[in-house]
């Protein structure tokens, strides 16, 4: 399939008063048209940074893309004006956020805020569009839509909230859906229905999904492929079931390590020691080392390359390195 | 609703009865009286005066009767102006503060929103900046300096404008800008606060995310929400600037009402104070309770039902 999204080496970085801040530090990932992608890792790794840079959602005046190339559809976007992404966002790729309680605006009722993206992008009459837009929150299985088109944000519940965010999102049917952790502010019940929700509108209109999330759970359901991130990097990427499997990254394997497993309720919770490194002072070599059992020598003199893994899936590990033995690195 | 505006109602009587009653109080409390004078009147005279304006009264009594009478909107007589009742002199002086007033609320809303939006859309740019000095400036000189400055600029420099007396449309232009000044830079830095307060919120970003050029994102999406806190601060800057500013109308000789305000505290002019705090007073009230049914128009969430509490 044809790759939607090329994401080459960006590194981003924020000035803040303490100085500079480097989000997210050389990642490379990609997204072919029409399948579900996880991003998955703990909060502050850079997952929603590097989606936002995507769409150019960051603080314009705080925020440096020091390198690294974002490729949309065969077209490096890096150099849109502020006018070109507009056409591209909400029409070519759209997200729905994390918190459903404040990512509605709360003057504006449902209707005006669906309408917006169809009258911007697709010209639609007023009439039109509200016949549009009652058609899309039918579709993310709102009941009497119409009713609501007229309703503002807070007379609905959260996960009403987050369905009219998901139609707004796919009010221009965009060929690539960010989904930024749209289940963390919602119970688990809910939960479950917009992910089946998310899972079937993925199936029906044949767009893309990047799913961001720090829930493995949820990642193994949705997704075909899944990018791991810690501190800013992409430490892990590959089918899901090989990572699941087999994972080959320590990071990796502890995050799966600390899942509770039902079938073993007596078993203690094993956690990574340490915690996320500060993102001012980050570790020299790989960013894990600090917290890692097998660190080696190596580990804290050099950033590990990617090595492909027996199940076909890439680890920036040096313990996967083939010679690791030979050069006794310990 | 409906229940909603009588309790309303019902609040303004009685505070309207309190400020009546604080400012009988004050008022008796300050030493001297209307008829108090360098050159003393013959006890005689100053006896039949106050049997004349019931002074002599005990002041239960004088409160008493200024109750009655205010209950049914007369205010009584002046003490100064001879054949003048305070009714008179609001209703004559009333207009030409209004008016000006009501100039000085439009330029003080629309100039300061405006200028607002701009300086917050060009956050830390040369405009931004050089808007943020004019509103500082307006903000921290007083009203007299700037009437003083706009006076030798536009009357002596340039004789363009008139520079005092109120007899046509021209002579309003200057203590206009004089009065509006404050208000203006104050509703300029209180909108661009609160624009780039709200533009930091999500429903920004989200509303970014769907493509909103940024021009919508200000108008349509930011500045509903931003412009409460300015929506409040409207209430009170009317009432004020309806009632004129005792400053700006003695510097540009206007026969408003601010004047008489103050003029007539300067003479224990008993029935004008009264008369002129309880007509102020009853305009907050009024031009609050005007704001408080502005504001649900705004912001859906605000709901003007009595709240029902279990």
């Amino acid at each position: 399939m044809a790759t939607l999204l090329d994401v080459q080496n960006l590194s981003i970085s924020f000035r803040t008063y303490r100085g500079i801040l480097a989000a997210t530090h050389d990642v490379t990932l990609h997204v072919d048209a029409g399948e579900t992608v996880g991003i998955v890792g703990e909060s502050g790794c850079g997952k929603s940074v590097t989606a936002h840079a995507v769409m150019r959602l960051l603080p314009a005046a705080t925020t440096i893309y020091s390198s690294g190339t974002i490729t949309w559809d065969g077209e490096a976007i890096q150099g849109y004006t502020e006018k070109e992404m507009n056409h591209l966002r909400g029409r070519e790729m759209a997200m729905v956020f994390q918190d459903p309680m404040t990512a509605l605006n709360p003057v504006l009722s449902i209707g005006s805020q669906i309408r917006e993206g169809l009258t911007l992008h697709q010209h639609l009459s007023r009439s039109d569009a509200d016949q549009e837009a009652a058609a899309l929150l039918r579709e993310v299985g709102i009941t009497s839509p119409e009713r609501r088109l007229h309703q503002y944000p807070h007379e609905l519940s959260g996960g009403m909230r987050q369905r009219c965010l998901i139609a707004m999102a796919l009010a221009c049917s965009p060929r690539l859906l960010f989904a930024d952790e749209p289940t963390t502010a919602l119970d688990v019940t809910t939960e479950a229905q917009v992910l089946q929700l998310l899972r079937s509108l993925q199936a029906e209109r044949q767009m893309a999904v990047v799913l961001i999330s720090h829930n493995l759970g949820v990642i193994a359901q949705m997704c075909r492929r899944v990018y791991v991130m810690y501190a800013g990097c992409v430490v892990e990427e590959g089918p899901v079931e090989a990572i699941f499997d087999e994972p080959a990254h320590p990071y990796t394997q502890g995050l799966l390590a600390s899942l509770p497993d039902p079938a073993h309720k007596d078993k203690i919770l094993t956690g990574i020691a340490g915690q996320a490194p500060d993102l001012f002072h980050m570790p020299t070599g790989c960013r894990f080392y600090p917290r890692c059992r097998q660190a080696m020598q190596i580990c804290k003199r050099q950033v590990p390359p990617y090595y492909t893994t027996g199940t076909g899936h890439r680890a920036a590990c040096w313990l996967l390195c083939p010679e690791r033995e030979e050069c006794a690195w310990h | 609703m409906f229940l909603y505006l009588i309790k309303r109602i019902a609040g303004v009587v009685v505070v309207l009865w309190a400020v009546i009653t604080i400012t009988f109080l004050l008022m008796h409390a300050i030493p001297g009286g209307p008829f108090t004078a360098e050159k003393k009147l013959p006890p005689a005279v100053l006896a039949n005066v106050e049997e004349r304006y019931h002074l002599n009264d005990p002041l239960l009594t004088q409160y008493g009767d200024y109750l009655e009478h205010a209950a049914v909107l007369d205010l009584g007589p002046s003490f100064k102006y001879p054949g003048q009742t305070v009714n008179d002199i609001i209703a004559e002086s009333m207009p030409v503060s209004a008016q000006l007033g009501l100039i000085s609320f439009c330029l003080a809303l629309s100039v300061g929103v405006t200028a607002g939006v701009l300086a917050a859309w060009r956050k830390n740019s040369c405009l931004d900046y050089s808007l943020m000095l004019v509103a500082t400036l307006g903000v921290s000189v007083p009203s007299f300096i700037i009437a003083a400055i706009l006076i030798q600029l536009f009357a002596f420099t340039w004789p363009v404008l008139p520079a005092a007396m109120w007899k046509g449309p021209a002579y309003a232009v200057l203590p206009a800008l004089a009065l509006a000044a404050h208000p203006t830079a104050f509703i300029m830095r209180l909108t661009r606060s609160s624009i780039l307060d709200t533009l930091s919120q999500d429903y920004i970003k989200t509303a970014r995310s769907r493509g909103v050029s940024t021009r919508s994102l200000l108008c349509h999406h930011a500045l509903r929400n931003a412009l409460l806190p300015v929506v409040s601060y409207l209430g009170p800057l009317a009432a004020s600037l309806l009632t004129g500013s005792f400053i700006v109308e003695s510097i540009f000789a206007i026969p408003g009402l601010g004047q008489h305000f103050v003029t007539s505290i300067y003479n224990r002019d008993y029935t004008v104070i009264l008369g002129i705090t309880i007509f102020y007073s009853f305009l907050i009230i009024f031009l609050n309770l005007l704001i408080d049914l502005i504001y649900p128009l705004l912001d859906p969430r605000i709901s003007l039902k009595t709240e029902r509490k279990g």
